[in-house]
């Protein structure tokens, strides 16, 4: 989501509560830190916890209360994406909640935990926290240019699932291409597709034809058809639109004009795998952090809730 | 062209005498042009009770007169639609707990469907009767569009089909484009008419008119009594296509009421003409300058053959003053059509350049996404695909404006074509922008073809209908012959396979209507007392074969002493028109509704675009529809 005018009012919230944090956190625990003080109300004035922790205080729960339930509201993003339809307000104020929210759990989980990794347990949930929050900035700094690089790099897209299958096409198209470009078999003569130069269907092959196809055919199987086949052709010379290019300038110098347009059609063709290969790598980024940060979100849900449990059970046991 | 007159290649071919023994006002026609024409453009056709005539979305060039007998015209597709579940989750459980359901939008209950001859079927009960002396599928032999509903007869009859040629001869010809008469074989030469047409209006007058003007919400409040006197006293004309009806800045004279065809209103601007709307059979036009003496604000011409109810002005004016109700109705919808009109200004301060080549100036509610903000997640494709059973009406494909995609999507043209040649009327345009198709879509096809972007798609899915049950096969004697299918008794519906018939004799079935073949029909009020909402003769309907076998003139009449058939409920595969409806019931779309990333945006491109790219903020949210 691209940050714009529109988050303004989120960026105050945000800022306002976590000058909120701060002043409890320091009216309970350094007063001497503010040039005034702060009364905060009797329920949250305390003893001290035996093992001098932030979170075993009564608004350290208090933080990481709120931090937890912002990490259910955060998580209950991806329902909301599943059911599209529900009223519950739009996608987009989900997402923003998401965003500043969640940024407003780093002041609350940092002064619930008083800004030290304590125990293993604790430090394995911090771990965690912080490998979604960095995706997640990550992936928010994707979004403010992947989209417009996209834009600017790809002229034309093409729906993203549909990729593999036309890249199948081309090949296809690329193969049958050699085959216009092979002299015919007398003993099988096939047809030519109608409005295209083509070897097959010909009694009498010019000199200059045979010529000419046997350059494309010499181009398709040392350079075009390796393009084509490649998984990821971003290595190969195809790959660069320069190079790309200059090879097709000097095959089509090597050919007689009636073939040039058949050139210029598996130019083409390459032209549209590069741009493919470029979307395919570009929307990589664009998404590909998610596979980070969906898992270990969910994965911080259960060991925040295994902490919380744990937590309040020694809290119990020995108050 | 073909300089050749086009024949008839099925049924009884009609001598010059048989012809007007039939059609007797073609003796006014000089012999020596019905010996040029009219020899092989008629043919006698007999059917047998059950036998279907012709069938709805199928295509074809030639129009039926009844001679004898009766025929029921009905709509066999089902009055159905690809359902929107747009309150899904717990809180779409709730209201329908509650019974706050959704109402079907698609078509109210107490409205008419309009055809292709001088009756309208009810919604409710979408079948209606013809009988001798009376003309059907003049509009697909004129325009060549689609047949608009499935005919079959009511018991044994004779009638006379015919090619335009006979049809021009007998009520006038009225003008083809250059693009018609390109398109088709047809040799149309110039008629004045004969008393045929006086005679079709004086029935249709006696018959139909009333009835006609009672299907009119508008006048369904008037009494017997006036519609009596209008009745008698109102004009039946026909126009040719791109006839001007009524012009724009003229004084305001007369009342029209559309009897059949397309009536399409525009209004002269600068820098040319723009469509206001297309009416058709059922709605009127004229009334605004009537209501407020005032010249005519829009030039109405006829799209293709029309024939319309005109109503004088003086007996227009008689009925306001008599009938306030009528007056108070004709206001409001006069004000919502200036209001309309209103908003369709001209943009100004728009490039025009891909503005005007990608069509977006047409364009009144229109898709945008900003590729800025755009991540390509596909969630609007997701919930478009979820509002509508599964099935996607926004694909995320198209051109681009500047910074922003302009998707597959309905964007609800100034000048709806898909509107154009719709021959059961079933989409259209209501108060809103929205275009919606409604359930008696027949599937034909012709508005997908029609949009300009691609935006209305055919999507089969699956119904449930009355059909006969199968019967058990019994062991064939060995000896029987190969041909035992074509029996009409046991099977329901045979159709020849498409992919076995040759194309020529595929096109030559598409122009002359083959009889059918194999129909076993039920009776028809017996389906539609089982289920009244399911187009009652449905299980009847076959496809006219395509195959040679098929091709034989005459087909055995139905064994009526055969007892009747037990009908089940089998699933059935239809094919409906979709398009993008705007979610019109709720408060924002739900591609824009679902875009977490604010990229989304339903515009009125004129409005959208108008300030220039410094404007094009999102901030600005009376700039956008949604």
């Amino acid at each position: 989501m691209v940050l714009n005018r529109t988050h303004i009012p989120w960026f105050i919230f945000t800022l306002l509560a976590t000058l909120a944090t701060f002043a409890g956190y320091a009216a309970r625990f350094h007063p001497d830190w503010l040039p005034f003080s702060i009364p905060l109300p009797e329920i949250l004035r305390d003893a001290t916890t035996k093992r001098n922790t932030v979170g075993g205080t009564r608004i350290g729960l208090l933080y990481g209360t709120l931090g937890f339930a912002i990490f259910l509201f955060a998580a209950a993003l991806g329902a909301r994406k599943k059911k599209p339809l529900w009223r519950v307000g739009r996608v987009e104020f989900w997402l923003k909640g998401h965003i500043w929210l969640t940024i407003l759990t780093i002041p609350l989980v940092g002064f619930h935990c008083g800004w030290t990794w304590g125990s293993p347990h604790t430090t394995v949930v911090l771990l965690m926290y912080i490998i979604v929050m960095a995706s997640g900035f990550f992936g928010l700094a994707m979004q403010q240019f992947m989209p417009g690089l996209m834009k600017e790099r790809l002229p034309r897209e093409v729906v993203f699932e549909q990729i593999p299958n036309i890249r199948k096409r081309i090949l296809e198209a690329a193969d049958e291409l050699q085959k216009d470009c092979t002299p015919p078999d007398p003993t099988n003569a096939g047809k030519a597709v109608a409005g295209k130069v083509s070897l097959i269907g010909m009694t009498e092959i010019p000199p200059e034809d045979l010529q000419s196809a046997e350059q494309i055919r010499t181009f398709l199987n040392t350079d075009a058809l390796t393009y084509l086949r490649l998984k990821r052709g971003g290595g190969h010379k195809f790959g660069s639109q320069r190079l790309s290019e200059e090879a097709f300038r000097i095959l089509k110098l090597n050919v007689t004009p009636k073939w040039r347009p058949r050139v210029e059609e598996l130019q083409g063709w390459c032209d549209e795998r590069r741009r493919m290969d470029v979307q395919t790598r570009l929307q990589h980024w664009l998404h590909g952090w998610l596979l980070i940060h969906v898992p270990v979100s969910m994965l911080l849900i259960v060991v925040t809730l295994w902490h919380a449990i744990v937590a309040v059970r020694l809290f119990i046991v020995n108050p | 062209m073909s300089e050749a007159p086009e024949k008839l290649s099925t049924g009884e071919p009609l001598g010059l005498e048989e012809l007007l023994k039939f059609l007797p006002a073609l003796g006014e026609i000089s012999q020596g042009l019905l010996k040029n024409y009219a020899l092989g453009a008629a043919v006698l056709r007999r059917f047998s009770e059950g036998d279907i005539v012709c069938e709805e979305g199928e295509f074809g060039s030639t129009a039926f007169y009844i001679v004898e007998g009766e025929v029921d015209i009905y709509i066999a597709n089902p009055l159905a639609r690809v359902q929107s579940e747009r309150r899904g989750g717990f809180f779409g459980f709730l209201k329908k707990a509650i019974g706050l359901g959704s109402k079907s939008t698609g078509s109210e209950a107490d409205g008419f469907i309009t055809i292709d001859a001088d009756v309208d079927l009810p919604k409710t009960k979408p079948l209606a009767v013809l009988g001798v002396g009376e003309l059907f599928g003049e509009m697909t032999c004129r325009t060549f569009q689609p047949r608009s509903a499935t005919v079959r007869a009511k018991g044994d009859c004779v009638m006379v089909e015919m090619l335009r040629v006979i049809l021009d001869m007998l009520v006038g010809t009225r003008d083809v484009d250059a693009e018609t008469k390109a398109s088709t074989k047809v040799k149309a030469a110039t008629f004045k008419g004969t008393s045929f047409k006086k005679q079709l209006d004086e029935k249709y007058r006696q018959r139909s008119l009333i009835n006609h003007l009672n299907s009119v919400p508008l006048f369904s409040g008037l009494g017997d009594e006036f519609l009596g006197y209008l009745k008698d006293h109102a004009e039946l004309i026909s126009c040719g296509k791109g006839e001007i009806i009524c012009k724009q800045g003229d004084t305001a004279d007369a009342f029209y009421l559309i009897r059949s065809g397309l009536v399409k209103v525009a209004q002269a601007m600068p820098g040319g003409e723009m469509v206001r709307t297309y009416l058709k059979r059922g709605e009127y036009f004229g009334e605004i300058g009537l209501l407020h003496d005032s010249p005519r604000n829009a030039t109405c011409s006829a799209l293709d053959a029309v024939s319309l109810v005109k109503i004088a002005g003086a007996d227009f004016r008689v009925m306001l003053e008599k009938f306030p109700d009528v007056r108070e109705s004709l206001l409001k919808v006069a004000a919502a059509r200036i209001a309309a009109n209103e908003q369709r200004k001209i943009p100004v301060g728009i490039q025009l350049d891909d503005f005007l080549n990608q069509g977006l100036y047409e364009a009144q509610n229109l898709l945008l996404i900003d590729l800025d903000h755009c991540t390509r997640c596909d969630a609007c494709v997701n919930a478009c695909a979820e509002a509508h059973e599964g099935v996607t009406r926004l694909i995320r494909d198209g051109l681009r404006y500047d910074h922003f995609l302009v998707p597959t999507a309905c964007r609800s043209c100034r000048d709806p074509l898909c509107m154009t040649q719709c021959p059961v009327g079933s989409i259209r345009r209501k108060e809103s922008l929205e275009i919606v198709i409604e359930d008696w879509c027949i599937g034909c096809g012709k508005c997908a073809e029609l949009c300009p972007y691609g935006n209305i798609n055919m999507h089969p899915f699956e119904e449930w209908q009355l059909k006969p049950a199968e019967i058990p096969k019994a062991p064939a004697p060995a000896a029987k012959p190969a041909a035992a299918p074509a029996k009409p008794a046991a099977a329901p519906v045979v159709k020849a396979p498409a992919a076995a018939a040759p194309a020529q004799e595929k096109a030559a079935a598409a122009a002359t209507p083959a009889p059918p073949v194999a129909v076993a029909p039920p009776a028809p009020a017996k389906v539609e007392t089982a289920k009244p909402e399911l187009a009652a003769p449905a299980p009847a309907a076959a496809k006219p074969a395509t195959s040679p076998a098929a091709a034989k003139p005459a087909v055995p009449p139905a064994k009526k002493e055969e007892p009747p058939k037990k009908m089940v409920k089998k699933k059935v595969t239809v094919t409906k028109a979709t398009t993008c409806d705007l979610c019109s019931d709720l408060s924002v779309p739900s591609c824009v509704y679902a875009c977490p990333h604010d990229a989304a945006k339903r515009v009125d491109p004129a409005v959208f675009f108008a300030a220039g790219s410094k404007g094009w903020s999102f901030r600005k949210k009376t700039r956008t529809t949604h």
